[in-house]
């Protein structure tokens, strides 16, 4: 079995009279440790998949299956289990604390998870990311690359098995993109993490094991560059 | 005109927080005016008592006839006199068969103007046989009497020891005074009062009250230097009495509850202040952003200011409007029953009713007060908004200003609520101050509160003070009864009787005499008690007895903190009886009984040295071994023994007594309803300033795995932690305030029920901010986390 699969999903949102198929049933296999990169015109369904998947949100219908474990019947206190060890978010917007320190905000989710904070690896962690110098400073005080990569630090802290990154370059200009997601892609490959990421640059899909094109909330084509 | 008509629909007509702004601005609107309508009323009260008052210039007092002659004569004046009024002392005339009585006043002059009298039917007296009545009497009668009726009184003769009848014709009514209380009152003509006194070989002083022309000072007292300097030391001179009466009742009363209102007032309205800070805080917030976008997209600081403050106008009126509306429900609903039931006790003064009187003036000073607060508060934050920069105000950098010099601690095995909330609290610290401050002067007011309502006795001081060594006081109030000393102590024989004192009250055979002031015969009462209850009135009042159990001893019970050493008696021949006074007291908390000027409390020996063989008693105290036998069988001693007596039972009273609230506590429970409404819209503004400013905050914990539980924690964890410190820091303030209130309410400082009235107060608080916090944290994580990332 694959260790993501998504059966007929569909995401229904009521605005006034009208009705919105956010997804209107995505079938989606995804194997352990894959980059999978989703690609889409605005307003497609990308972030809300990724919504789905990441237990932000709850589909109208359909299952949703990820390690085996169905996520669409998870209760609150199940879905909030399944995001703090399972899952590791990187949003658009870093979603940073800002009361917190950068190495504050790395540990949160070991924290959350009440277990014992391994600095050594959080060290690593930012080594790798480049980060390692930043750990007394605020979120304020540092750029947003700085910041999108203290996001994606504190994503893999909790070393999950998934990394859902929706639009991580979408506020960085074109260089810091690349850095941040070669970064995030070599990360996860020597962690061995399962990563998804939403992205309208076709450069950076290309890194990807595989494509997902969505187009009005259907997967319109899988693994192609058109 | 179109660019601000889109820009007012953005910024108010479609913001979320307009109507949170103005429901809450309208309702601290709405609670002061109340105060301030409470306050109003008190002091319009007493002004209007003062202005119904007829304006004398001076009034001499307790003239004898000779002087009451001279002085109510207007050629002795000269032409500097406008008018003068004469009237009587007050003086009791009975009701036959009844134990009722009348308090009788004769006057010359206007009787409506004199004495404010609301003449409802009939009119007022023409000649000495006419008299006018308490409505009161008449519904009492159970209207047996009517105008036109003869009204037959009686006035008892001192020196004959018998009641004369004197009959009047009733030729008005008059609506009673609600400030009167039991007392009944009958006015008449001077001459018909002279009629009464005269029956009842009784003397009177007179009052004579004087309005000069133009009113001017300088002729006053030119008049009043032709009183001869000796009637001047021995008769009562007051310039401008009844503003002078008044303005000491209202310096002392009226004038003391309108002080309290104003103090508390000003603590009131800080509440208020911060309040609507918080509020406002809240509200600018959420502005920052939508500030930061409209001057990227082109709008300069001076088009955003005409913006915002064009939206301060319209909280205003809406504020206003609102809270006219919520006032005058809320004046006509709980105003109104907490001034009856509350503020009325406050009032003193026999000439005054209070009347709750809602005023629009009252209102538009509450709503001018805010006003000011409000717009200064909303226009210090507007400034604070557009200092930033365009760029800033967008990324909500603005709201990242923290202190970073906080260490971090070791982050091993820390629980994630105190580990964020703790760092929350110390680097937001501006957030933190405005959050503590307000709860602050909450915690502040709640505490004094709670202290003076929680340790102060809920009880009149004096009835708390009588103690139950008697059950029952057996009476007889028409005076005509005598018990030997041989039926005293075979009562005191009966089997449910555990002990039996007694007493002579209202002595006619001694009198006192008043030279030069108006002679009269004063009646004085006698308490003559055993050695055991004479020495506890002693140390109550700090003498001591003991020692002079086997001679006469006597006690002077007044009022007015005179000491005396010796008073002399007259008796019926006009021989002397001087009595050497043993101690002077204020307070016998043993007879319930009072009226008389002159009490002489005495031992056994003093009562045979007064009387001699003339020594009877008419007030029996009894201790009961069984209650319910002890009244049959007194009862029935007494019947068979043809002694008419009735009686009272000390412990219901003392009981009715009990239910009566002190002055300053009745204030005390006005207020803390009206601040414990404040207190808990603060409280939700508090809370709401850390929750919505931070939702997405929240909304990232959550995203990141935290439960709604432990975000939940963590707010209560962050809002309690102040809330603790705060209650901390107002307790000692709150106890130096609330000791000033209770020794102003005459009561003694017990620690014990300070500390714990200190306790519920800190307690209800911290509670009710728990409970807050879990209600608006459970409401505002009840929705989806996109919504809270603003994601949706």
């Amino acid at each position: 079995m694959a260790y993501v699969s998504m059966k007929n999903v569909k995401k229904l949102y009521t605005q006034g009279e009208d009705d919105v198929h956010a997804l209107d049933g995505i079938n989606v296999e995804i194997e352990k440790g894959e980059f999978i990169a989703i690609l889409g015109p605005s307003g497609s369904g990308k972030s809300t998949l990724l919504n789905v998947l990441g237990g932000l949100d709850v589909p109208s219908s359909g299952e949703i299956y990820v390690d085996g474990r169905k996520i669409n019947e998870l209760n609150e206190n199940q879905l909030a289990e399944y995001r703090r060890k399972t899952i590791g978010f990187v949003f658009q917007s870093f979603n940073l604390l800002p009361a917190l320190t950068i190495e504050e905000n790395i540990i949160m989710p070991i924290l959350m998870e009440q277990k014992k904070v391994s600095m050594e690896f959080v060290k690593e962690l930012m080594k790798v990311l480049e980060i390692d110098n930043l750990g007394k400073r605020m979120p304020s005080q540092i750029s947003g690359g700085q910041q999108q990569r203290v996001a994606i630090a504190r994503a893999l802290a909790n070393e999950p098995q998934m990394i859902l990154a929706d639009e991580p370059t979408g506020n960085l200009d074109t260089e810091i993109s690349t850095k941040v997601v070669s970064l995030l892609v070599d990360t996860c490959k020597k962690y061995q993490k399962t990563l998804i990421m939403i992205t309208h640059n076709e450069e950076i899909a290309a890194y990807a094991d595989r494509i997902i094109r969505i187009k009005d909330g259907r997967v319109e084509k899988e693994n192609c560059l058109y | 005109m179109k660019l601000y008509e889109k820009l007012l629909k953005i910024t108010f007509f479609k913001a979320k927080d307009t109507k949170w702004i103005i429901c809450v601005a309208a309702f601290v609107i709405a609670m002061v005016s109340m105060l301030l309508t409470s306050a109003n009323s008190i002091k319009l009260s007493y002004l209007q008592a003062v202005n119904q008052t007829p304006q004398y210039d001076f009034v001499l007092e307790n003239l004898n006839d000779e002087q009451k002659q001279k002085y109510e004569n207007k050629d002795f004046w000269g032409s500097s006199i406008e008018d003068i009024t004469c009237s009587t002392n007050v003086f009791e005339l009975d009701i036959p068969d009844s134990l009722f009585y009348f308090s009788v006043t004769g006057l010359t002059g206007n009787f409506e103007e004199v004495y404010s009298i609301d003449l409802q039917e009939g009119h007022c007296p023409e000649n000495e046989k006419e008299i006018v009545v308490d409505s009161k009497f008449i519904e009492n009668s159970g209207g047996s009497y009517k105008i036109g009726d003869e009204l037959v009184l009686s006035v008892f003769s001192v020196q004959e020891k018998v009641y004369h009848n004197i009959s009047y014709e009733i030729v008005g009514i008059f609506g009673a005074k609600a400030s009167a209380g039991a007392e009944v009152y009958a006015f008449c003509t001077l001459e018909g009062a002279q009629r009464a006194l005269k029956k009842g070989n009784m003397d009177t002083s007179y009052r004579v009250m004087i309005t000069a022309a133009g009113k001017n000072q300088e002729m006053l007292e030119k008049a009043l230097s032709y009183i001869e300097a000796k009637d001047r030391e021995q008769i009562g001179i007051r310039f401008n009495e009844t503003r002078l009466e008044m303005n000491g009742e209202e310096e002392t009363d009226g004038g003391g509850a309108v002080k309290v209102f104003q103090v508390l007032g000003i603590l009131i309205g800080v509440v208020s202040g911060a309040l609507l800070f918080n509020m406002l805080q809240v509200a600018s917030g959420n502005k920052i952003q939508q500030i930061g976008m409209l001057r990227c997209l082109g709008l300069d600081k001076k088009q955003l200011y005409q913006c915002y403050l064009l939206n301060l106008v319209l909280y205003l009126l809406g504020a206003m409007g609102g809270g006219f509306l919520l006032s005058v429900i809320l004046e006509k609903t709980i105003g109104n029953m907490l001034f009856q039931r509350f503020l009325k006790g406050f009032c003193l003064s026999q000439y005054v009713e209070l009347s709750f009187q809602p005023s629009l003036i009252a209102f538009v000073q509450a709503g001018s007060l805010v006003a000011v607060i409000f717009s200064v508060v909303y226009i210090v934050l507007l400034r604070k908004s557009l200092s930033y920069t365009p760029v800033e105000a967008v990324g909500s950098i603005a709201e990242g200003q923290f202190n970073i010099k906080v260490k971090s601690k070791k982050m091993d095995k820390v629980n994630v609520v105190t580990f964020v909330g703790q760092r929350n609290l110390l680097r937001n610290k501006a957030r933190t101050f405005y959050t503590g401050f307000t709860y602050f002067v909450t915690a502040l007011l709640i505490l004094t509160l709670s202290m003076v309502l929680f340790s102060v006795d809920l009880y009149d001081i004096d009835a708390l003070k009588k103690s139950n060594l008697f059950d029952y006081e057996f009476y007889d109030d028409s005076l005509q009864c005598s018990l030997s000393q041989e039926m005293v102590e075979e009562i005191s024989k009966l089997e449910s009787v555990a002990t039996v004192e007694c007493s002579r009250r209202q002595v006619y055979e001694f009198y006192q005499k008043k030279e030069n002031i108006g002679t009269y015969n004063e009646i004085i009462d006698t308490r003559v008690y055993g050695d055991e209850l004479l020495q506890r009135i002693c140390k109550e009042n700090g003498l001591d007895y003991q020692g002079h159990e086997s001679e006469p001893y006597y006690l002077l019970l007044t009022k007015n903190n005179t000491q005396e050493q010796q008073i002399v008696l007259y008796n019926q021949n006009g021989n002397e009886l001087k009595i050497q006074i043993n101690g002077n007291v204020e307070q016998d908390n043993y007879c319930d009984y009072g009226g008389v000027t002159v009490t002489l409390l005495m031992n056994q020996l003093g009562a045979e040295a007064l009387f001699q063989d003339d020594y009877c008693y008419n007030v029996l105290y009894i201790k009961a071994e069984s209650k319910v036998q002890c009244v049959e069988q007194v009862k029935a001693y007494l019947e068979e023994n043809q002694i008419n007596m009735v009686y009272s039972d000390l412990q219901e009273m003392t009981q009715d007594a009990k239910t009566q609230l002190g002055s300053i506590v009745c204030v005390a429970i006005y207020l803390m309803v009206c601040i414990c409404a404040m207190t808990i819209t603060n409280i939700i503004c508090n809370i709401n300033v850390n929750v919505q400013l931070r939702k997405r905050e929240y909304g990232i914990l959550i995203a990141l795995g935290m439960t709604r539980k432990k975000v939940i924690q963590l707010i209560i964890s962050e809002i309690a932690i102040i809330s603790e410190y705060m209650i901390i820091l107002a307790l000692p303030l709150a106890l130096v305030i609330s000791l000033f209130f209770i020794s102003g309410a005459g009561q003694e400082i017990n620690v014990l029920k300070i500390i714990g009235a200190a306790g519920i107060g800190s307690g209800a608080l911290y509670g009710l901010t728990y409970l807050l916090c879990y209600i608006k944290g459970n409401r505002v994580f009840d929705r989806n986390v996109l919504r809270l990332l603003d994601k949706e």
